[in-house]
């Protein structure tokens, strides 16, 4: 801020819609107009929602394209944390960034951000230098390190980005040893402008729709103990958790929503067989136990889950094996076939799939249709260079207020239920 | 998704003066321009360091903008202003802190403003526990008073969630003189008991009107701390030797009832128990800030000083304008 002095003309508009980019009318008195925006943050997002985003992100002929690439990216993040020692949190606090950075930047197919081949002809140093971070901005890897290293900060795990950047890049096989450190300088560089990028998409919300632990992982295990559930089940569990960490769940419903989801798929399916190491000598829970605990369990008192999310993530679960079973890292883990029913694994998740068909899931009638959503100014695409002319505020955003409002419901409806067989 | 202040006033802040400036920040004095209320506005800067955004800026945003609470300083609002990427968060004016009037010996302490801070302290610390944030850097200087008398905790740039059971936390937190004696063994789980140690130490130092435990170095906060209050041993506190630091002591007894009577002639006996178990070297027997604020001390006569009618810092005079050394002093 260069002048210290002198009002900082901010605004808290009171537009009805939020993360709205408004105007500020210039009143008659007041210096040449300055541009302020508050920005509500949104930490979860419906699937329609997220459809619509990524239409806008991706085109329709490269989607494959981005999704085998986040895989590369995704494989590149998990070696990478493994060597520098970071729990697995941050790795999925990193998907969830780069997940939700394509959701609002455009997804670019990029040359090797190590050659200096720009297109452009630059017509001096500083321009070449420029492009060449321009460069670095649009490489996948790259933004995948932003991400790790937001994620780092916010899951109090202290790396210095140099030793991020001299990890990941000896991972990928490139030379950053030049004489003047200018490749280290130039990527540091952008992945600080994509850090600045990732803060505004987040909204400086670092919360992530809980104070503490969003980590499936974590919470999954924490829960299977509380229920009583054994090593082998927890097992089963936690592999599915690692599954669906790199999938767009986590921009959908809340961690202890997912970890609750997940556990109750388990309890359904009542692996047998898996092939681990530890714990051999544990007694297995009898699938009669295993119906003791389901029924026993209750998504909203003892783990403070709204019924719908949980459904939510249990079909978005279901789908996924279905569609993926052969690439999963569950299947590495489990018998081809299945010694009850003498089938492949995946049968047992499309009859579950089948069983679980008329769940109540979210009503999407608020943002189903593309008109709809078209009004929705938080899914506008960002205008990075509005920050640089403007001001823009940033808030926590209500969802969750949102899912209290739906559990009021559900409640009072239960209530208006109860009230009327009693009355019979 | 609507707002939830739609129809809110324009506010407007002003920047009128630089007050302090640090290796991550800058802070200004200014105001709310609709209301005239007076506003800190820390402006960090991003982008500028080899690392980006500052982690203890990150803590303030994630935690203060969840807690709400009358003795957690308040954060109104986090943007970023035009020009640059420099983010802006707008903090609650706070004109005095404990540690200055502390210092200050022309004002006179009864016994029942000592109550009152302490407990502001121990509401406000509950009120981090019972969401699982640690602060792990009080101290004084970090105990904020507003002009109506209300204390509030500040900088939450240390401030974490709680770890999880498998994982390793730095031992090197809080500022040296209110460092529990776990972290002085370089303890890599830790809990809650940090912050409640801090505050006993913070206790004692209300009644003493001089640090109570001042360390010159981490070896000798050690020998300070233990020569005080005597040296853990595996008898009241079962495994302490296993600890990374714990070795080379300097056996200290731990101090008679007479000796603690001596050290803080005005404390009731009650004050005492409240104090000793503040400060209890063994973490798992340290009281909690529940237990603490129900401690018998609080309800025990003296009642606690109304906030408003404690007492302030005279020097600052009249004009609160004026109270902007002690504010310099602020560490960023």
């Amino acid at each position: 801020m260069s002048a210290s002095d002198g009002p900082i003309p901010h605004v808290s508009q009171s537009g009805a819609k939020t993360g709205s980019q408004q105007q500020h009318p210039p009143s008659s008195k007041a210096p040449p107009p300055i541009v302020a925006v508050t920005q509500v943050s949104r930490p979860f997002f419906t699937s329609s929602e997220l459809k619509y985003l990524l239409q806008q992100t991706i085109p329709e002929s490269k989607k494959v394209l981005y999704s085998q690439k986040k895989h590369q990216v995704f494989q590149f993040v998990f070696q990478l944390i493994k060597t520098v020692k970071f729990p697995l949190r941050v790795l999925a606090t990193t998907m969830n960034y780069y997940q939700r950075y394509f959701l609002f930047n455009k997804w670019e197919e990029s040359t090797s951000s190590g050659t200096n081949g720009t297109t452009g002809t630059p017509t001096s140093v500083q321009e070449a230098h420029e492009l060449i971070i321009k460069q670095h901005e649009r490489d996948p890897f790259v933004i995948a390190m932003s991400c790790l290293l937001l994620a780092s900060k916010n899951e109090d795990c202290i790396k210095k980005l140099k030793d991020i950047q001299v990890v990941g890049n000896k991972l990928r096989d490139i030379d950053d040893q030049d004489s003047k450190g200018l490749y280290l300088d130039f990527q540091r560089k952008a992945i600080l402008n994509i850090e600045f990028k990732i803060l505004q998409v987040i909204k400086f919300d670092f919360l992530n729709g809980s104070t503490m632990n969003t980590s499936v992982d974590q919470l999954l295990v924490q829960f299977c103990k509380k229920l009583g559930i054994d090593y082998i089940h927890t097992m089963y569990s936690w592999l599915v958790s690692f599954d669906i960490m790199s999938t767009p769940l986590c921009l959908m419903i809340p961690s202890h929503c997912i970890a609750v989801a997940i556990i109750i798929i388990t309890l359904n399916v009542k692996p047998k067989d898996i092939v681990h190491k530890f714990n051999r000598g544990e007694q297995q829970l009898s699938s009669h136990d295993l119906n003791v605990i389901l029924e026993s369990l209750d998504c909203y008192s003892q783990f403070r889950c709204p019924e719908t999310l949980v459904n939510e993530g249990i079909i978005y679960v279901l789908d996924y094996y279905v569609h993926n079973m052969n690439y999963s890292i569950l299947n590495e883990y489990m018998p081809a076939i299945d010694a009850d029913t003498g089938k492949e694994q995946i049968f047992k998740f499309m009859d579950l799939k089948s069983r679980f068909n008329d769940l109540k899931i979210l009503d999407e009638a608020s943002c189903s249709e593309r008109d709809m959503l078209r009004q929705d100014y938080y899914l506008k695409p960002w205008d990075y260079s509005l920050s640089a002319k403007g001001c823009s505020r940033f808030m926590l955003g209500n969802k969750r207020a949102r899912f209290e409002l739906e559990l009021q419901f559900e409640q009072e409806y239960k209530k208006k239920k109860v009230s009327e067989v009693s009355s019979v | 998704m609507t707002t939830g202040n739609s129809g809110s006033p324009i506010s407007r802040y002003t920047k009128d003066r630089k007050v302090g400036e640090g290796t991550y920040a800058v802070v200004y004095l200014g105001k709310q321009v609709n209301n005239d209320r007076k506003i800190a506005i820390k402006e960090i800067k991003t982008g500028l360091f080899k690392d980006g955004l500052d982690m203890s800026a990150i803590r303030e945003v994630k935690y203060l903008q969840e807690l709400h609470h009358i003795n957690v300083i308040e954060l109104i609002d986090v943007f970023t202003a035009h020009n640059t990427n420099n983010l802006n968060l707008v903090l609650e004016f706070l004109p005095g802190d404990l540690e200055v009037l502390i210092k200050n010996t022309s004002v006179v302490f009864k016994p029942s403003d000592i109550k009152s801070w302490l407990l502001m302290t121990l509401r406000g610390i509950h009120h981090c526990h019972r969401n699982f944030i640690l602060h792990r850097d009080l101290k004084p200087n970090n105990l904020l008073l507003s002009p109506t008398g209300e204390l509030k905790i500040a900088d939450f740039g240390l401030a974490r969630a709680m770890g999880n059971p498998n994982e390793d936390l730095t031992s090197n937190v809080v500022t040296r003189w209110y460092r529990a004696p776990e972290l002085l063994f370089g303890a890599k789980h830790y809990v809650e008991a940090v912050d409640m140690w801090s505050i006993g130490i913070i206790f004692a130092e209300l009644m003493l009107r001089t640090p109570y435990l001042p360390g010159k170095d981490d070896l000798d906060q050690v020998d300070v701390t233990f020569r005080a209050l005597g040296t853990p041993t595996e008898q009241n506190w079962p495994n302490v030797s296993n600890l990374p630091l714990y070795n080379a002591l300097k056996v200290y007894p731990p101090p008679s009832r007479q000796e603690l009577r001596n050290r803080f002639s005005a404390a009731t006996d009650t004050a005492l128990n409240l104090l000793c178990s503040l400060t209890e070297l063994n973490p798992g027997k340290r009281c909690t800030s529940t237990q603490a604020l129900l401690h018998e001390y609080f309800t025990e006569s003296p009642a606690p000083t109304l906030p408003s009618e404690l007492p302030k810092n005279d020097v600052a005079g009249g004009d609160s304008d004026d109270d902007e050394p002690e504010n310099k002093r602020r560490k960023v």
